[in-house]
């Protein structure tokens, strides 16, 4: 279970909490703080490249956990700047700190993944916990930092021996999974850029994990009772359906605001999810869902920068058109192929 | 390599360790991350006070760092014109509500509160908390108001000695000599976003007689938590009786007003129509609802919206700063050149109070910093432009220039004002602040409304009518029947 959370903290609340901190409260990118904000993401997305490149460490135990105490350190005194007070763009000790937990929490997701066996049930429930620090983040804004310390604490109970050992993303099947997550991530983001300091957005993200959460433990239920009934329900449709969730959103700005926006948004996530885990050949990938965290955080902050400058926001929706252009290339492949 | 079994056998010792473990250290974070149990003020605060009458309830809403946490709430009021030993005026607590973090308490005074500025003073055990000049108590409501309206402020710096502080300080100056009923800052207040420029800016803000009122711009995006812990939430309706003032935030971004906040919007003028049937409703936005070509964000996205429902409930006005110029529109998109008067609510667009001027985006040949002086009269829009000219009618678009207005001390004692405005001013102010107890006083012009003595000096407050394009000097003196000269 420890690990699932360990897995899920760096996305669903390390990669959040930036995205919020950053575009809700601000940085000034001129200033030093503003630059090791720069310089942490470059690492990041660097230090993900590298990885790829079928490196492979087996790390001791110690240095495992040195990773964990670092980064719960680093969330704990970080937290206790922020707990009753505003993300401080001029601050050089939190954006420095943040550095250092982002860093701890990728290597600390990484490590997990090769730790996790395939569990429904301890998925689903580190996904609630997950969104319950969405929830505590409606009253207090950053209590996801609060969170990924206690998890990265807990992880430091574990014994168990670690490595780091990345699988390649250029998978040419898993591509449109990427994408999607990307549209997914941007989709349920949406309600933070309009909310901003009103910190409801954590009630609708609290909403959407818990709906991802729910789809992903029921999504291998349903498709096994559909494929025993022989009835061929292709993942594509599901992945329009979400495109045309996000679409909606960004043309008719008010459904933002519906909690269906967000029920939905997190069940076409928790398919998502579901995917990348399942995928190829039924094996577990769920360091698939970390090696796509470029994808998400490029989706959050680069998308968002685009959109603060757009004169007409519903040009957000030139977002889609890569994962259009997948789904459109996985039919006719599938059609030649029935062919 | 370990067996199954002994892999088996070191998990299965695992859960005992860890449920004990796990709380230990949960609990850890949370005792070192939540204690001492802080708490903050919401409302009412600087740039988002409350006016009353005596004896009416003030709503307070504290937020606590842990939540359902029992405080035992100490809360006064202090009197900011009044002796500095003047005991504080305890509240007494008639009804408290709390959700989670939040709690929502009405509050009465022990004693009747005299009309004047108060600073709210919150306390539990021995922490305290002070809203500056977060009440102000009026005699009664008023159908005749006079606001000011500024934004685009200059540049703070900390030290407090650079043109932007000594302009600005001279602005306020103004400001009181006017003596408005409630003072609008629209946008713009602090360049730079550092905390110690926020600190000056509150500071000489604190000085202000009238009540103030904020909105955010867009540069309050460099120092947005510095913004959000001095003036709090961005965007809300101040009810002053029959007067509403709803700040909106248009400077997320650029020119963008998101969705909710538009719902939020419309949920306030219903109960704003929902609470009264006649009153004055002005909007304040730093970013201007009218645009010329090229305007961004979703602000023209829902330019439509924001004119409906400004038509829809009267509102008597809408200001806006951010363009650094003068400029005035109606209703229908069209800068307006000949007459301030025509049908529909104005979008008054003020210039630079201090920040760097912009010729392209005036509606008039003439450019200066300046602040609008909006009069309401019988709860009705009666004029918010100046006559820059002279010619006896108000420019279609123009505000009040700065720097003409002075005040100049002959004496402790003395004070001459200067006018070189076309406006007249009939309750203007001055406060003369003389050394010891001089006692009774009387002043050659006007009356003396209010006096105290802080421990020092007392201070004497004096109204008189300043006409258009004129001088008046004010001296005080002992009252007729003793004809001694005041000695110091």
């Amino acid at each position: 279970m420890i690990s699932y959370l360990l897995v899920f903290q760096f996305v669903f609340l390390y990669c959040l909490s930036l995205f919020i901190g950053l575009f809700v409260y601000g940085s000034d990118m001129g200033s030093l703080p503003g630059r090791i904000y720069a310089v942490s993401i470059i690492s990041l997305l660097l230090g993900i490249t590298i990885l790829q490149r079928r490196f492979s460490v087996n790390l001791p135990l110690w240095a495992n956990r040195a990773i964990l105490l670092c980064g719960a350190l680093s969330a704990l005194v970080l937290y206790k700047t922020l707990h009753f007070s505003y993300w401080d763009e001029h601050s050089l000790q939190q954006s420095a700190l943040m550095g250092i937990l982002g860093l701890s929490s990728f290597f600390s997701a990484i490590i997990a993944t090769k730790k996790t066996q395939h569990n429904p049930v301890k998925m689903t429930l580190a996904l609630i916990i997950i969104a319950l620090a969405w929830l505590a983040s409606s009253q207090y804004p950053m209590a996801a930092i609060f969170f990924i310390c206690v998890i990265l604490f807990l992880g430091l109970l574990d014994n168990t021996p670690s490595s780091i050992n990345l699988v390649q993303t250029a998978q040419p099947q898993l591509r449109l999974e990427y994408h999607c997550l990307f549209i997914a991530m941007m989709d349920i983001s949406l309600v933070v850029w309009d909310y901003q300091v009103n910190t409801r957005w954590g009630f609708y993200l609290f909403t959407s994990l818990l709906s991802a959460a729910l789809v992903q433990f029921l999504y291998p239920l349903i498709i096994h009772r559909l494929r025993a009934k022989r009835i061929q329900l292709r993942n594509e449709y599901f992945y329009l359906a979400l495109l045309l969730n996000f679409a909606y959103a960004v043309i008719f700005n008010d459904y933002i605001l519906s909690f269906w926006h967000s029920i939905f948004s997190g069940a076409l996530l928790g398919l998502v999810l579901s995917n990348l885990y399942l995928k190829p050949n039924k094996k577990f990938h769920i360091e698939c869902f970390i090696i796509s965290a470029p994808a998400i955080i490029w989706a959050l902050i680069i998308g968002y920068a685009f959109y603060g400058n757009l004169e007409q926001n519903q040009w957000r929706a030139i977002f889609l058109l890569p994962a259009l252009l997948l789904i459109f290339k996985r039919w006719r492949s599938h059609a030649l192929t029935a062919h | 390599m370990k067996s199954t079994s002994q892999r088996t056998h070191k998990q299965g010792n695992l859960p005992a360790i860890i449920p004990l473990s796990s709380l230990a250290i949960i609990l850890a974070c949370l005792f070192y991350v939540l204690f001492p149990a802080k708490f903050t003020i919401e409302s009412p605060r600087l740039g988002q006070p409350q006016v009353l009458l005596p004896g009416q309830l003030i709503h307070l809403k504290i937020k606590s760092s842990i939540p359902f946490w029992k405080h035992r709430w100490s809360i006064s009021l202090k009197k900011l014109d009044a002796a500095n030993n003047q005991t504080e005026i305890p509240l007494k607590i008639l009804s408290a509500h709390s959700f989670f973090s939040t709690q929502q308490l009405s509050l009465s005074a022990s004693t009747p509160l005299q009309p004047g500025k108060y600073s709210l003073l919150v306390r539990d055990q021995e922490k305290l908390q002070i809203a500056d000049s977060a009440i102000t108590i009026w005699p009664a409501y008023k159908n005749d108001l006079s606001i000011i309206q500024l934004a685009d402020l200059p540049t703070f710096s900390a030290s407090g000695d650079q043109p932007g502080d000594i302009q600005f300080k001279k602005i306020i100056e103004e400001i009181n000599i006017i003596n408005p009923d409630l003072v609008l800052f629209t946008g713009d207040l602090v360049y730079g976003g550092r905390q110690q420029q926020y600190e000056a800016f509150y500071s000489y803000i604190k000085k202000i007689n009238a009540p103030v009122i904020a909105a955010p711009g867009n540069h309050e995006y460099q120092g947005w938590s510095s913004f959000l812990s001095y003036f709090g939430q961005p965007y809300h309706v101040n009810n002053i009786g029959p007067l509403n003032i709803i700040s909106i935030n248009s400077g997320h971004g650029r020119d963008q007003l998101t969705e909710s906040q538009l719902h939020w919007l419309k949920s306030s003028f219903s109960q704003i129509k929902a609470q009264q049937m006649q009153g004055t409703t002005i909007l304040q936005s730093h970013h201007s609802i009218m645009h010329r070509p090229k305007q961004r964000g979703t602000l023209k996205n829902h330019v439509k919206d924001l004119i409906n429902l400004v038509n829809e409930n009267s509102v008597a006005i809408v200001l806006s700063g951010h363009w650094h110029a003068d400029s005035v529109w109606n209703n229908l998109n069209q800068e307006q050149f000949s007459s301030p008067d025509f049908k529909g609510t104005p979008y008054a667009v003020t210039t630079s109070a201090g920040a760097i001027l912009r010729q392209k985006h005036s509606s008039t040949n003439e450019l200066f910093h300046g602040y609008r002086l909006i009069r309401i009269k019988q709860s009705k829009l009666l004029n918010y432009t100046y006559d820059f000219d002279g010619d006896g009618k108000r420019d279609a678009s123009n505000s009040i220039p700065m720097g003409e207005l002075q005040r100049i001390d002959k004496s402790p004692l003395s004070s001459k004002i200067v006018n070189n405005l076309n406006e007249t001013f009939a309750a203007a102010r001055i406060d003369f602040s003389i050394a010891g107890q001089p006692g009774k006083l009387q002043a050659s012009q006007g009356a003396i409304t209010h006096q105290y003595f802080d421990g020092s000096r007392t201070v004497y407050s004096v109204i008189f009518n300043l006409p258009a394009s004129s001088s008046v000097q004010i001296d005080l003196k002992q009252p007729s029947s003793e004809a001694a000269a005041v000695t110091l």
